[in-house]
């Protein structure tokens, strides 16, 4: 069983505090990133600022304070009902509603919109039911909207727990300032201790550079075979240049002697045309390392065509390029061209394949029908191999009649492929058709429906391998009640061969029920059965139970049963506590017999 | 003897990432936001001995003859005032309420609802973005959007 010692995350390095809010009663939901408050003072553009309420969603990064808004500096006095504010770009908007609607605005040189996002769905209610949140006297947000409070208490699924004198609300988002994190430290009896640590180094607008160290120390583990420890280090970086130009970083190293990196550059010319650069290096485990340089360029040719062209070179005399040109035109027509020449250095030789293919295709496309034909060919210049393969697809679009109760659609494709190997020459075709006919759901009575649906195959071609199949698959679905119902499916499936004077085949059957119950979103589960009728035998069933124990706390299980075998395959138990951008859960699995608690981001 | 020596270490680290553990914070006073639930709807219903919004929207029609704004305030434990006021697209003060007592005897109501109308089967156009503002003891409390089209 995996056991939890410590998971924290905890930046060392200090952060700018953006703006203070000091209430009578101040909350912040963990769960959903938000916080709202009563009777509170902040400071903002020089102004000393109180209101009866306050709400934060600090994700989207919206501030609104409403009731008795009042804005105080030497000498200026400003009253409103609401003040929407950006503690980031130092401006507000005070709104006040009297004989008609009053706006002034402070930091704020064009005349914006009035905000129209008043949180409506942020209430004490949905931060008092979160599982973690927090009350506090005194709230600070750091310029990277990390959110500290002091004299705080922590509640836990409503419950008042232990108090801080100062804490990080936010502790473990996704937002994070430059500086060292020491993300987690677990140890479990497989894997023993580990330990994982990040460096996060930016400039806005600029750098972003992210080094992570991944530890795992293997000696505490009894009868361990193996490398007592292992490091694995990641760097990804990116740069942006200006708004056309823009590079990334990135890098692996792990101490089993396997390492990576690549630099790409990405530089768009004008609207129509991009390219990107790229060098790049890998080292696998027991091979030679390989050095990859590199582009790749897009052409968006409007009425023209796009074109995208792409090549690569190995220092050890690799390479590998490739063409790819489409276009639309006269509504109805496509056209695709590609191509690609690739010349690797066989595994465990000196010597290189090398292979060109090419493919042409036209195809159209009506309301009624379809008609496509391709070219495909590939050159295997090593092995003197040279194959092309022409093809034609027609198909009749799905149609409805009847009302709209049958639809029923046809498919015809030809291929013929021609293989030249040195002298030897050998050509094959086949032709395959494919016909289904279906039906729209057809109700019998109010709470009872039908539906069918059958398929045809034939396959032919030059070695005389041809098969008929077919299928038939029937549906029925009754509503026993309100959110309760009964379903079944039958399938047949038949496969016959032919050659000469010989047929043979198989055929399958399933006859499954389903009783499904959503009848809220507090219950919702389905349990099925099949049989199947040709062996006469049960065969497997299968159940999805879930439902609501308590206030957002879900029981969820998976059983898998095998009649055949008379065996209880597989039964999974959740409980999950869903909890805004986190959901929380207790998992035990039968097949690995291994019960954990998991705290999943969403 | 490495088992225990991580134990104290991530031990030690957490109560470094967390701060300081006090066990002596004084409780906050109560929070007072009495407004539960404050949206647009086309009809209320009975719901019990109160009463419940059906049809909630923030878009409307000319066709629609009314325009509710229902407000369901929690914990209600002294005498209190409403008022509505609705904005018409210009900005301009179409209509308002009188302030509407709630609680006088001043007893403790678990629930309050109430609700005002905006008639738009009058002369004028309602076309635009409306809005609605409701004050509690002549402060404001909530404001809601919405569309007639």
């Amino acid at each position: 069983m995996a056991m939890l010692l410590s998971g924290v995350s905890f930046l060392i390095s200090e952060d700018k505090i953006l703006i203070e809010f000091k209430g009578s009663y101040l909350a912040y939901s963990y769960d959903h990133n938000q916080i709202y408050g009563e009777g509170v003072f902040f400071h903002i553009l020089s102004y000393d600022v109180t209101c009866d309420h306050l709400k934060a969603d600090i994700g989207s990064r919206i501030f609104y304070a409403y009731g008795s808004v009042v804005l105080i500096k030497e000498g200026e006095r400003f009253e409103g009902d609401e003040f929407f504010f950006d503690p980031e770009e130092n401006s507000g908007t005070l709104i006040r509603y009297s004989d008609e609607v009053g706006v002034i605005r402070f930091g704020l040189e064009e005349e914006t919109a009035l905000p129209s996002d008043v949180l409506e769905t942020l209430t004490l209610s949905k931060i008092q039911s979160s599982l973690f949140y927090f009350t506090c006297e005194v709230a600070q947000i750091t310029e990277v909207y990390e959110v500290l409070g002091e004299r705080v208490v922590l509640h836990l699924e409503g419950l008042e727990s232990v108090g801080f004198k100062k804490f990080k609300l936010s502790s473990g988002l996704k937002q994070r300032g430059s500086g060292f994190s020491l993300d987690k430290i677990w140890f479990t009896k497989s894997q023993g201790i580990i330990a994982r640590g990040s460096y996060l180094f930016r400039t806005p607008d600029r750098v972003n550079s992210l080094t992570q160290l991944n530890y795992e120390e293997r000696s505490v583990l009894k009868d361990y075979v193996g490398p007592d420890r292992q490091i694995d280090i990641l760097n990804s970086t990116s740069v942006v240049f200006d708004k056309n130009t823009n590079a990334s970083f990135t890098g692996n190293y792990n101490s089993s002697n396997l390492w990576n990196a690549s630099f790409v550059l990405n530089r768009r010319w004008n609207e129509k045309v991009t390219t990107n650069f790229d060098v790049s290096y890998n080292k696998p485990i027991n091979f030679k390392g390989e050095t990859w340089l590199g582009f790749t360029s897009i052409i968006n040719g409007g009425h023209l065509g796009d074109l995208s062209l792409a090549g690569r070179y190995e220092v050890q005399d690799q390479v590998l390029g490739s063409l790819a040109y489409g276009n639309t035109f006269l509504d109805h027509f496509t056209f695709l061209l590609n191509s690609t020449y690739s010349k690797i250095k066989i595994v465990g030789s000196d010597d290189f394949s090398e292979i060109l293919t090419g493919g042409v295709s036209l195809s159209y496309d009506s309301r009624v029908f379809n008609l496509s034909t391709d070219y495909y060919l590939n050159h295997d210049l090593f092995g003197s191999q040279l194959l092309s393969q022409p093809q034609l697809r027609v198909g009749v679009n799905p149609f409805s009649f009847y009302g709209g109760i049958l639809v029923a659609s046809l498919t015809n494709i030809f291929i013929y492929s021609d293989v030249k190997a040195g002298t030897e020459h050998q050509n094959a075709y086949s032709n395959n058709t494919i016909f289904s006919l279906s039906t729209q759901p057809m109700y019998v009575a109010p709470s009872f429906s039908l539906n069918m649906s059958v398929a045809v195959e034939q396959f032919l071609e030059k070695e005389d391998r041809n098969f008929t199949s077919g299928g038939f698959i029937g549906y029925a679905t009754f509503e026993v009640a309100r959110g309760f119902f009964l379903e079944g499916l039958y399938n047949v499936q038949s496969r016959r061969r032919s050659r000469d004077w010989l047929v043979e085949g198989t055929t399958s059957q399933d006859l499954s029920a389903l009783f499904r119950a959503n009848p809220s979103d507090k219950l919702n589960s389905w349990i099925s059965v099949s049989y199947d009728p040709k062996n006469r035998q049960w065969t497997q069933s299968f159940a999805d139970i879930s439902f609501e124990v308590i206030r957002k706390w879900k029981f969820h299980t998976l059983i898998n049963y095998d009649f055949i075998l008379n065996k209880l395959n597989n039964i999974d138990l959740f409980l999950v506590r869903e909890a805004g951008r986190v959901q929380l859960r207790f998992v035990w699995r039968s097949l690995s017999k291994q019960f954990s608690v998991e705290l999943i981001p969403r | 003897m490495i088992k225990k020596a991580a134990v104290i270490f991530c031990v030690a680290s957490f109560l470094a990432g967390v701060g300081c553990i006090s066990f002596k914070i004084e409780p906050l006073p109560e929070p007072e936001q009495l407004v539960e639930t404050l949206v647009l709807c086309k009809r209320v219903i009975p719901d019990g001995e109160l009463l419940a919004p059906a049809d909630i929207t923030t878009d409307f029609v000319m066709d629609d003859p009314v325009v509710l704004c229902f407000v369901a305030l929690k914990n209600v434990g002294q005498a209190m005032t409403l008022k509505w006021k609705w904005y018409a697209p210009d900005g301009t003060l179409f209509k308002e309420t009188v302030d509407v007592p709630v609680n006088e005897s001043e007893a403790y109501l678990e629930a309050v609802t109430a609700y005002d109308r905006l008639d738009t089967q009058q002369e004028e156009s309602f076309e635009g973005r409306w809005m609605v503002v409701i004050l509690v003891n002549g402060k404001l409390a909530g404001r809601r959007t919405f569309i007639v089209r």
